[in-house]
């Protein structure tokens, strides 16, 4: 489903999430392998439940990310300066590793917001909690590490019941794959669109422009018709949000999902590219993308290589907000 | 390491294999045949993954599985695999 038929999908009614949860825990009871962890995450996430539920998670989820936001936001929007100053604003190398960039950002962002501190490892060998294609190696090593970071959570906020060390872990996973998907994307293009004028030529867009995630499931409740096809009561389909991309600002509400399920992360988002545009926009620099791929994934378009020759800069920068 | 037979004992274990007359003596002499004939769910699939993923210290996504149609493709899958271990 494109477009406009996506968007109607997902704001109507009569589509319900995929079963993916009731899928892995009947995996785990059938292999006996313990993903109590993963399981935990999925019923904190409000994406993957519907009904009363999902309204009750949505709210307790909206009052997670609102809590200190002014003083969260000004944390992360100055360390995420310095860190872009840092990585862009030293005329000491001709390269620069983006998606490296990118993940610090994210990371840094998902840390304020979620007090959580980063996994440690190499980003891109994190499995991610959303694939339907993890084999039960990866599945495990998943495991682990969300029982890592429930650990983390423990040490950190020792008064904190279960659910909420859930909403953090949760929030954590979700919020990084698809902010590192957005942002590494909308920053290639943005690059891209600059050819060889600097970063203060051009303001990168304050919205994502592209999308990391690239498709939504969701399964008819009914038996229907959508953009003249019948689809069966049960039947699994796909909203392409990626068909939005690069559309004009009208699409801002669509690009994060649309209906009972729009992503409340939304004003977050937008707060962080933001920030990230008006650092860019104080870099005199110039950056050419000489290496780009997407990692192989079924639901995140996350870049597995981002690489940029960067040109010499003109004036010592700080990243100072002040 | 012989990875058919790896391959045909994880579906032995998982959805009988050789407890099928028609389909045993085909996979034990080398043949192929069409794994639809082996009623594998998607959980069955999970099983198998794991089988072969513990004994060959492989990581097998269940996409490139799925994508299988005969024993000889999973075979094929699995050796991929197996080469590209670290």
């Amino acid at each position: 489903m494109l477009r406009d038929d996506a968007v109607g999908v997902l704001a109507g009614a009569g589509f319900g999430v995929t079963p993916h949860v009731d899928f892995i825990r009947a995996l785990a009871d059938r292999l006996k392998i313990d993903l109590s962890a993963t399981l935990t995450v999925m019923r904190h996430l409000p994406l993957w439940t519907d009904g009363p539920q999902h309204a009750e998670l949505r709210r307790e989820v909206a009052a997670f990310l609102a809590e200190d936001r002014s003083a969260k936001l000004a944390r992360a929007t100055a360390r995420i300066r310095l860190a872009l100053f840092r990585t862009l604003g030293s005329d000491a190398s001709e390269h620069v590793d983006l998606l490296r960039m990118v993940c610090e950002v994210v990371d840094l962002f998902m840390e304020e917001f979620t007090g959580l501190p980063r996994p440690e490892g190499d980003p891109s060998g994190f499995p991610s909690i959303f694939s339907s294609n993890l084999g039960v190696a990866e599945r495990r090593r998943l495991e682990v590490l969300l029982k890592q970071q429930f650990a983390q959570a423990n040490d950190l906020f020792p008064d904190e019941p279960i659910e909420r060390h859930a909403l953090r872990v949760g929030q954590f996973a979700m919020g990084r794959d698809a902010l590192i998907g957005t942002l590494g994307l909308s920053l290639h293009h943005h690059l891209g669109s600059l050819g060889e004028d600097t970063l203060t030529a051009r303001r990168m867009p304050a919205v994502p422009t592209h999308t990391g995630l690239p498709a939504i499931g969701r399964m008819a409740r009914v038996a229907q018709t959508v953009a003249g096809c019948p689809v069966a009561a049960g039947a699994l389909i796909e909203c392409r949000l990626d068909s939005l991309a690069g559309r004009p600002a009208a699409e801002r509400r669509h690009f994060f999902g649309s209906g009972p399920h729009l992503c409340l992360g939304r004003p977050l988002s937008l707060a962080l590219w933001d920030c990230v545009a008006d650092a860019l926009a104080e870099l005199d620099v110039g950056l050419t993308t000489t290496d780009f791929a997407l990692a192989q994934s079924d639901v995140f378009d996350i870049p597995s290589v981002f690489k940029a020759s960067k040109s010499s800069v003109s004036q010592p920068l700080t990243g100072d907000p002040t | 390491m012989n990875i058919r037979r790896v391959v045909i004992a994880a579906l032995d274990k998982s959805v009988g294999l050789l407890d099928r007359p028609s389909l045993a003596p085909v996979a034990l002499s080398g043949g192929d045949f069409a794994l639809s004939e082996l009623d594998i769910d998607s959980l069955s699939t999970y099983e198998i993954i794991m089988q072969l993923e513990d004994e060959l210290g492989i990581d097998l996504p269940p996409a490139a599985v799925a994508s299988t149609t005969t024993l000889d493709d999973l075979v094929d899958v699995v050796t991929r695999a197996v080469e590209a271990r670290p």
